[in-house]
């Protein structure tokens, strides 16, 4: 189906050059203008049929997005256990703070507990 | 830092960098250059498209007007959209895709990767050493333990080396298992913007030109006067011109499709490591080790 669509369109422009051609054997005004309203015609179905292919185009390559969609869920996985090796790093320094607060207060007890 | 000590350390992270390109060499690699002309040609491509189909749509509109113009009654269906904002959008949203994969790509196979692991190793060892002294002041232990600014280099370097390894190998997997079908996607865009003039979008924009210049030939005929055949023949010539200018534009749009295409294949192609690249990784490798050893110094520098 979508096959036939660039024939047609590809045939609808080749007979859009064919009559473009025939205006030089046009034999009067009349007949020149009777061509130049072919062409006209011809070009307005040759509008309509390009976007019907683009929107087929694009709908299809929407469609097929998902190998892309799998692919950057994998990176963005591995660049987040990248950051979860600094964070455990990061948690370590978080720990020895609250360890030293710990200490401070076991300090300021120890006294009290005499 | 005793000397046997420091030397026992110098020859550690020698020896660390030494198994890395040994790793390295034995592999290929994403290449970095390649990668960069990746994302910047989407990004390029994309800015391309839209100007590219803008042009598109204003000459289909002003066709369309003169169809609608031409017809004994005005219905809806002489006026035609050319291509349509959804699609557009469409085409658009399947470049910022695969811009956003080779903008992760790239985040993923930079050296600064393993940056903020550095940063934190080196606040580690700072509040290690703090924690250490805090212990000595408390009365819980008599001596705070020594950290040396050569051994925590290079196990923050062994650490940075295995994030930055494990990246590299799973950016050249995702590109290796995308790069048919990303090559289909940009194959197919390309062929959508049309392999000659004569067909799809540079087929269409080559009609609408010449409908364009088919009005001046009958113009020509009908006028009597040669000032009046002089302007249209001037008329003419700027007509042709301005057909190929625009399907300069749009074989530019192809071409870059299928530039990006490529750059994918080689990236997933990869490269290997000649004695040169490795030579150049390891003197970047010796220069970063060098700035994060003397950032444990200053860290270090009470020890």
């Amino acid at each position: 189906m979508n096959q036939d669509l660039h024939q047609l369109h590809d045939l609808l422009i080749a007979q859009h050059q064919a009559l473009f051609a025939k205006l030089d054997e046009a034999g009067d005004a009349d007949e020149g203008k009777a061509i130049l309203t072919e062409m006209q015609e011809i070009l307005h179905r040759i509008d309509v049929l390009q976007n019907l292919l683009f929107r087929k185009t694009t709908t299809a390559l929407t469609n097929n997005l998902q190998k892309v969609d799998d692919a950057d869920t994998e990176l963005t996985n591995t660049l987040k256990s990248a950051a979860t090796a600094t964070d455990i790093i990061k948690g370590v320094g978080k720990f020895l703070t609250v360890v030293d607060k710990a200490i401070d207060l076991a300090k300021t007890l120890a006294p009290l507990a005499v | 830092m005793s000397y046997q000590t420091k030397s026992i350390a110098t020859r550690w992270v020698t020896a660390l960098l030494a198994a890395a390109a040994l790793v390295l060499t034995g592999c290929k690699t994403v290449p970095a250059d390649t990668l960069t002309s990746f994302t910047s040609g989407i990004t390029s491509a994309r800015t391309q498209s839209q100007e590219a189909f803008n042009a598109v749509n204003e000459l289909v509109a002003d066709a369309s007007l003169d169809y609608a113009a031409s017809q004994t009654n005005l219905v809806e269906s002489s006026f035609t959209a050319g291509l349509d904002e959804e699609s557009l959008a469409a085409w658009d949203q399947v470049l910022e895709k695969l811009e956003k994969y080779a903008q992760h790509l790239q985040l993923l196979t930079s050296p600064d990767l393993a940056k903020s692991f550095d940063d934190e190793a080196v606040n580690l060892s700072a509040e290690l050493n703090n924690f250490g002294q805090h212990l000595q002041g408390s009365g819980l232990i008599n001596k705070s333990p020594q950290i040396s600014p050569a051994i925590a280099t290079g196990f923050t370097k062994l650490g940075e080396l295995i994030v930055r390894l494990r990246a590299q190998t799973r950016a050249r997997k995702v590109l290796v298992a995308t790069d048919a079908e990303i090559g289909r996607i940009f194959r197919t865009m390309a062929d959508s913007v049309g392999t000659s003039r004569t067909n799809e979008i540079r087929g269409t924009v080559t009609a609408h030109w010449t409908q364009f210049l088919a009005e001046k030939k009958v113009a020509f005929r009908n006028q009597p006067d040669l000032a009046g055949k002089r302007q249209i023949a001037a008329d003419f010539l700027q007509l042709l011109e301005r057909r190929v200018a625009q399907d300069l534009v749009l074989l530019s749009l192809r071409r870059s499709l299928l530039q990006l295409a490529e750059l994918h294949h080689a990236l997933a192609q990869g490269e290997r490591w000649t004695a040169q690249s490795a030579a150049a990784a390891i003197a970047d490798e010796i220069k970063r080790t060098r700035d994060l050893n003397d950032r444990f110094k200053d860290k270090l520098k009470n020890q």
